[in-house]
């Protein structure tokens, strides 16, 4: 662990010491600093930590894991950014985990150095303000987004999704899945005549066929492009 | 725009709402300096209190009434975010971090609300550290919030996104005195932006909930017979 001065560390963006003073910023020089290698846990869901992190070099995911379930990443923290901050400021265990994405370097601010910063220096509590406020734009944004999407992408991404589930381990992929419309209509949340209706478009299109009850996919690359929107 | 009907406007020291922790943990001269620079408007019900994309001029505080927080979606979709009432603050985020409003706020019933203008608060903000401490706790959970249903969205079947949608109207709007119905008069619409999914689709989870015998559904009202069932299927534990 080796010792670093906050006023060497420059970030674009508004980062958390980026504005103290000089007089202030010599209190948080003997902060340390620690290194996670690439995959390593930071902190898990669930745990306390006793202060937060501010990330110096490298990329962090932010992951929210659920039983049986692929983890589900909220956002990347990139250098600047300070994570870990629910468990400090409302005294409660983390709400997500925590995983360095790449080899980072992040340093560690005590519970009371964090709040001594915050109450001492004006600026530093309004850049804070600033970070918490972009990141909740920036989750509030990819919701609407995820909501607004249409049935037709909906559909294309369930598709895509089923397909690499039946090519899992396979080492020719098989073009044709079994389709059952009640569930696929369940999932992605219309109705079984409204399916059949965007089915019958996407035929049209020469994305895909179906025949009984297997659905064979016809163009992989149309069928991305509806799925992803580009 | 607004319509002033001549209210006398409440004092922030006697104000009986206090619940919101932005403003309430400040000390009672600073709170009677508040009083003496708000202004306190009357909002019908449908009425726009402030616009996505718009700059934001101050800070507003519920004293009486129901507000939903809505933003646009790509295609013109509206979609609820949250709901505000007697007591919340609307509009401190961007005022706090002096971007344009990222979403709309419509008054759902006739409102009451005091205004506190952008200078009147930055200023007090400027003073008081513990404020900006309190924003901060604020924020912290806002962002829980945010990230707690951005998950629900990718992760949960319209089913239970339905049925947590009524579960978050009977915690917003209380019921009434069955202690069943939900004391609100939203239509399938509304329901269905906060789900984000279609009105059909709404209607039809809703009448495949009236047949389980999970909820009632009254006319225009929705009357929950089992909220243990609801809460099993909306998939809430945690």
């Amino acid at each position: 662990m080796k010792k670093l001065s906050c006023s060497n560390c420059v970030f674009d963006n508004p980062s958390l010491l980026s504005n103290i003073d000089n007089s202030c910023s010599s209190k948080y020089e003997g902060r340390t600093k620690v290194k996670f290698l690439q995959g390593e846990l930071i902190y898990s869901q669930g745990s306390k930590t006793d202060g937060i992190y501010c990330i110096s070099k490298g990329k962090v995911k932010i992951v929210k894991l659920k039983k049986e379930q692929h983890e589900f990443v909220l956002w990347y923290a990139e250098p600047g950014e300070v994570i870990g901050i629910d468990s400090v400021i409302n005294n409660t265990s983390h709400y997500t985990s925590a995983i360095a994405a790449e080899d980072c370097e992040l340093c560690y601010v005590s519970n009371e150095d964090f709040h001594l910063l915050i109450s001492s220096s004006q600026g530093a509590a309004m850049d804070f303000i600033k970070i918490l406020c972009s990141k909740i734009d920036f989750i509030e944004g990819r919701f609407i987004n995820l909501v607004s999407r249409t049935i037709r992408s909906r559909l294309a991404e369930q598709i895509l999704q089923l397909l690499i589930k039946k090519n899992e381990g396979r080492e020719m992929p098989v073009k044709e899945i079994p389709f059952d419309a009640d569930e696929i209509a369940g999932i992605i949340g219309t109705s079984k005549n409204y399916l059949y209706k965007v089915m019958a478009k996407f035929a049209k299109d020469g994305i895909l066929k179906t025949r009984m009850n297997k659905l064979k996919v016809l163009d992989h690359n149309k069928l991305l492009k509806e799925a992803t929107g580009i | 725009m607004r319509t002033n009907r001549r209210l006398d406007p409440p004092e922030c020291h006697t104000c009986e709402k206090k619940s919101n922790p932005l403003l309430c943990t400040l000390q009672d001269p600073e709170l009677k300096h508040l009083s003496e620079h708000k202004t306190y408007n009357f909002y019908k019900k449908g009425q726009l209190i402030f616009h996505e994309g718009n700059r934001p001029q101050g800070l507003y505080c519920i004293d009486d009434g129901k507000v939903k927080i809505h933003k646009l979606g790509e295609e013109g979709k509206e979609q609820i975010v949250r709901f505000a009432k007697e007591g919340h603050v609307l509009g401190y985020r961007s005022l706090l971090s002096n971007e344009p409003y990222n979403a709309s706020a419509t008054a759902l019933e006739d409102t009451k609300m005091c205004f506190i203008s952008k200078s009147a608060f930055l200023d007090l903000l400027q003073e008081n550290t513990n404020l900006s401490i309190q924003a901060i706790h604020l924020l912290t959970s806002d962002l829980k919030n945010a990230e707690q249903k951005i998950m629900n969205m990718a992760q949960k079947s319209v089913r239970s996104r339905v049925a947590e949608a009524l579960i978050l109207l009977k915690e917003c709007y209380g019921t009434e005195e069955d202690e069943m119905t939900i004391n609100s008069s939203l239509t399938r619409r509304d329901i269905s932006n906060i789900a984000g999914t279609t009105t059909e689709t709404t209607i039809r989870v809703l009448s495949d909930l009236k047949s389980e015998g999970v909820v009632e559904l009254p006319g225009k009202k929705i009357k929950i017979l089992s909220i243990k069932d609801l809460m099993r299927i909306a998939n809430i534990f945690d």
